[in-house]
């Protein structure tokens, strides 16, 4: 397949794939925090340092729960969204998908601010998985605004 | 069926596809304005903010010291030995430096401890040396005394377990208040007077500030700090399982 053809099979394929593939990345570090957290272990950020302090936290649970476990829930929910839309084009579930990662990107702030000024550290993981809820809320938001280019795009 | 037969047919029906979609009425399927971008992000915004606000209020976060006093008992079926929890003969010794007003203490209670008590101390291969070291503040103070006065009977893991099950919101912020500590040791059905006078003692006053100068001495410097035969071990519960069993020798 020669450049052209590439970008022609690019621009016909549905945009929520690039959605679920956002929302499996995020599944994935939320449901490996997740993991560590309920098996009462830290996570390993390599040479970084701040998981550790950050998992530590009180604020790393709420209502005793890890808030990992929150990120997977958003995580699987934003994909069955992404799927579900790719399947039907209802327009309606690409407007859940946005609205919930813009929801989630309410929280991310939350957790930032109090990573730098409460915590005093950050956890990559939990900036990873912060950075993969604001590309699905902007992937989103691109795709609703021209949601005309991909009314016809099918899977 | 070769490829030069079927593009132009699969181009016409998507030709044909997208004539027919844009001269149809607006379907379900391209309805989103319905769903006006500004309605659902003030909508996602509130109930963003809404969750947060909860969470402030109800949720996540260092928890007020609880107005009434929170029994917790040392974990069952592990010996205990003044402030030695597991097998005395173990071959492995995790000396366990802590402040009683620290939350990470608190929270390697919640998360590791558990695991040492499932495996290790379990089966007879570590045992756990506690080792104060209130830096804190005045209340770290008062709640090391109150451990050692409830040692006294015999009871310091249960208080170990009872203080941080009181652990408060802010540190010498009256958690670890003098009728608080006095409450907790009646809680755990301590001898009250004794414990009182114990908790007042010199004997309490020397273990707490023994326990400043021991910490300082194996250049200890934050709580939690988890030493396991004589190696500082970082980490959770999978670093310190590893590290004794390298120091078992297996």
């Amino acid at each position: 397949m020669d450049r052209s053809g590439l970008w022609s099979r690019l621009r016909s394929t549905h945009p929520a794939l690039v959605l679920a593939t956002l929302d499996l990345i995020g599944l994935g570090i939320a449901s490996y925090l997740s993991s560590v957290e309920l098996r009462g272990e830290l996570p390993n950020c390599g040479p970084l340092h701040g998981c550790e302090q950050v998992a530590l936290s009180p604020y790393s649970r709420i209502g005793g729960i890890p808030v990992a476990v929150f990120g997977v829930i958003l995580s699987l929910v934003l994909l069955g969204l992404a799927i579900a839309w790719w399947r039907t084009n209802d327009g309606r579930l690409l407007a859940a998908h946005y609205g919930l990662s813009l929801l989630g990107v309410v929280f991310e702030l939350y957790f930032t601010y109090l990573e730098l000024f409460v915590i005093g550290a950050v956890c990559v993981w939990c900036a990873s998985y912060g950075i993969s809820l604001v590309a699905r809320f902007l992937v989103a938001l691109w795709v609703w605004v021209h949601r005309e280019r991909f009314a016809d795009a099918r899977p | 069926m070769s490829s030069e037969q079927v593009r132009p047919l699969r181009r016409e029906r998507r030709a044909a596809a997208l004539a027919q979609r844009r001269a149809a009425p607006r379907t379900a399927a391209r309805q989103p304005r319905r769903f006006g971008i500004g309605l659902v992000s003030v909508l996602a915004l509130l109930a963003g903010l809404l969750i947060v606000a909860a969470i402030l209020v109800v949720g996540g976060g260092p928890k007020p010291a609880p107005a009434s006093i929170i029994r917790a008992a040392a974990p069952a079926g592990i010996p205990v030995s003044g402030r030695i929890l597991g097998n005395a003969a173990a071959p492995v010794t995790i000396d366990l430096y802590e402040d009683f007003q620290c939350p990470a203490c608190l929270r390697w209670g919640q998360n590791v401890f558990p695991n040492l008590v499932r495996n290790e101390l379990g089966a007879g291969s570590a045992k756990i040396a506690f080792h104060g070291f209130a830096f804190i503040g005045a209340e770290s103070k008062d709640a090391g005394r109150a451990a050692w006065a409830a040692e006294q009977q015999g009871r310091f893991w249960d208080m170990w377990a009872t203080l941080y099950a009181n652990q408060g919101v802010r540190e010498n912020g009256g958690s670890f208040g003098r009728e608080r500590l006095i409450a907790m040791a009646n809680s755990l059905g301590l001898d009250v007077a004794r414990f009182t006078a114990d908790l007042d003692s010199a004997g309490a006053a020397a273990f707490v500030a023994d326990g400043i100068a021991d910490a300082t001495r194996a250049g200890v410097n934050s709580t939690p700090t988890v030493i396991v035969n004589g190696t500082v071990v970082a980490g959770g519960y999978t670093e310190l399982a590893a590290a004794i069993a390298v120091a078992a020798g297996r």
